[in-house]
């Protein structure tokens, strides 16, 4: 994996130039034809690609803003003819759908959730992968095990459970469980960040005689920042967008998250699709802005698969 | 410190998985009380025609949808793996679509794909082509899932595309060397390099297909039991008809498909995955 920064030593250390790939060498008009052409292929598919990701958006974005009157025309109008901001009125500030409420179930779900994925994953992290202790690698891999178990095995008997404690319609079945490790793929990122910090920190803290907990607050948890940070945006988004969880145990219209809320708009305004789309618009906005907030921990933090590199 | 993962782990999927078994031998309707009927379940399973045929969509959807994503997901880490200006931007751009809420997109391709005035049809209007009815025609309802699947495939994008930029140089310099043009390499060298990644893609997006559930969910009804995935048949199964016995019978079945795919995959591997570390 290192490859490419040992060729550059090497260089270095035989005082050779850095290797570059030869630019300049040997450019026939031909070529440059070609690099010209090869580079506006290039461009272009990127353009189109763009076009396809953000042209059902805009399309959605442009519904949302148009008048009853409009939406149904043929041919379609691109940017509406005359703007209203009626439907987002009529979408977010009714009462039945009602989409604020939505909005703090769904805040108050994303507060309980992080908060809990953060404390539960970092100190399950910490002891997979600086404490010794027996059958740590048997409960590691149940641990990596739960992803590839379909959610409908567990779905049944987690239901009756909590059915049978009463917390059907309440935030304990969707919050609860997040303070109990919070994601077996929240473990394994941050054990793997946890991974590559040397040992010798813990082991001179321990020599002045550190307690692990101390070793986690002061020494580990400082450094594996930028992966809490990874672990938090990804259970926001997670939370934000987790369907099946809500609708199975959210039975009153009152306690809907934003996700499921949006069903009942379907079901409220059926092909009202300017109300629709604008209820549509602010469910995608969060994620929007924290898409562009959080670029480059995001496009790290996907990168992030888990086991087979390296 | 492990403790509250460890007491996670066992309540919240090890009991869980136990008791799974022992319901899927009972029948049990959520205000009764349990009875043991041993494999009664797993009988009625096999003559349920509804599971042979929420099955072969399940199946059906991943066939399509695995190898377009996978194709797709390539393509694009490809494409974005070329220095151009902006690419952080196009990176962005093309990742966005695959974490908005399943729910916005699915309702949006509802409007997309609207048979009479989505913006779908009137382009292929436009330019001549016949226009489909998309969700509402029985035989494309799974085509336009994968469709709309594809469009959400910037996510596993991003995975090829890190793979791709650890790709050495220096391999690439070797080929080149050898005279292998860009096909070459690309058959040479960023395939068999990225074969673990795909290996891995392909694992995840099996599991993932094997479980579709919102789109069945939230468009299914308007094209009888065209869209009917088994997670929403097992759904409706246990939620509206009460059935949890025959449910977790289901879901049971289902875990056995998943590991059996699972299983074969990992085995084909040995045919066409590539480990640098084996060859040294």
């Amino acid at each position: 994996m290192t490859t490419p920064e040992l060729t550059q030593g090497v260089h270095e250390v035989a005082g050779l130039p850095p290797q570059r790939p030869t630019r300049k060498a040997r450019r026939s008009t031909g070529d440059l034809v070609r690099h010209i052409l090869g580079r506006a292929t290039i461009y272009a598919l990127l353009i189109i690609g763009s076009l396809a990701a953000l042209l059902p958006l805009f399309w959605m974005v442009s519904t949302s803003f148009k008048a009853n009157s409009e939406v149904f025309k043929i041919p379609a109008t691109w940017i509406p003819e005359q703007f209203t901001f009626e439907y987002y009125a009529e979408a977010l500030l009714g009462t039945s759908p009602n989409f604020i409420r939505f909005f703090f179930n769904t805040m108050i779900l994303e507060l309980l959730i992080i908060v809990g994925t953060l404390l539960t994953s970092l100190l399950a992290a910490y002891a997979f992968s600086r404490v010794q202790w027996r059958g740590r690698d048997l409960v590691f891999g149940a641990t990596l095990a739960t992803m590839m178990v379909p959610f409908a095995v567990t779905l049944v008997p987690l239901f009756i459970g909590w059915s049978k404690v009463g917390a059907i319609d309440t935030f304990w079945p969707l919050a609860l469980p997040a303070w109990f490790g919070g994601g077996a793929f929240n473990i394994f990122l941050l054990r793997q960040f946890m991974m590559q910090i040397p040992k010798d920190f813990d082991e001179a803290a321990q020599m002045d005689g550190a307690s692990h907990w101390y070793i986690l607050r002061y020494i580990i948890m400082p450094m594996v920042k930028p992966a809490l940070l990874v672990v938090a945006i990804f259970t926001f988004i997670g939370v934000w967008n987790d369907f099946l969880g809500p609708l199975i145990y959210l039975t009153s219209n009152d306690n809907y998250t934003i996700a499921l809320g949006l069903t009942s708009f379907k079901q409220t305004y059926g092909t009202q699709w300017n109300l629709l789309m604008a209820a549509s618009v602010a469910t995608i906005l969060p994620i929007v802005i924290v898409l562009f907030t959080f670029q480059k921990p995001i496009i790290e933090g996907a990168n992030l698969n888990p086991g087979l590199k390296g | 410190m492990a403790t509250p993962a460890i007491l996670g782990l066992v309540v919240f999927f090890v009991l869980p998985l136990g008791a799974a078994v022992v319901i899927s031998f009972t029948d049990w309707g959520l205000l009764s009380s349990p009875e043991f009927i041993g494999l009664d379940n797993y009988r009625a399973i096999f003559s349920d025609p509804l599971v042979g045929k929420s099955l072969g969509v399940t199946f059906y959807f991943a066939l399509l949808s695995v190898p377009t994503g996978i194709i797709g997901a390539l393509l694009m880490a490809l494409l974005l793996n070329q220095k151009t200006r902006f690419n952080r931007l196009f990176v962005v751009l093309f990742y966005l679509p695959s974490i908005l809420p399943v729910v916005a997109v699915i309702v949006v391709w509802l409007w997309l794909l609207d048979p009479s005035y989505g913006l779908v049809n009137q382009g292929l209007e436009k330019v001549g082509l016949p226009t489909l009815d998309w969700f509402s025609d029985p035989n494309l309802v799974i085509p336009s899932f994968v469709l709309m699947n594809l469009w959400g495939v910037g996510g596993s994008a991003l995975i090829f595309l890190a793979a791709r930029r650890g790709i050495s140089p220096t391999l690439y310099e070797a080929a080149s060397l050898d005279g292998a043009g860009p096909w070459q390499q690309f058959k040479a060298v960023t395939l068999p390099m990225l074969s673990p990644v795909i290996l891995f893609t392909l694992v995840i997006g099996i599991i993932a297909a094997m479980q579709t559930f919102a789109q069945g969910f939230l468009i299914g009804s308007g094209s009888g039991q065209s869209a009917l995935f088994f997670n929403l048949y097992l759904y409706q199964r246990a939620f509206q008809g009460g059935q949890m016995g025959y449910a977790s019978a289901l879901a049971m079945l289902l875990f056995f498909i998943t590991l059996i795919l699972t299983a074969i995959t990992f085995r084909s591997s040995s045919l066409w995955v590539f480990y640098e570390s084996r060859q040294k």
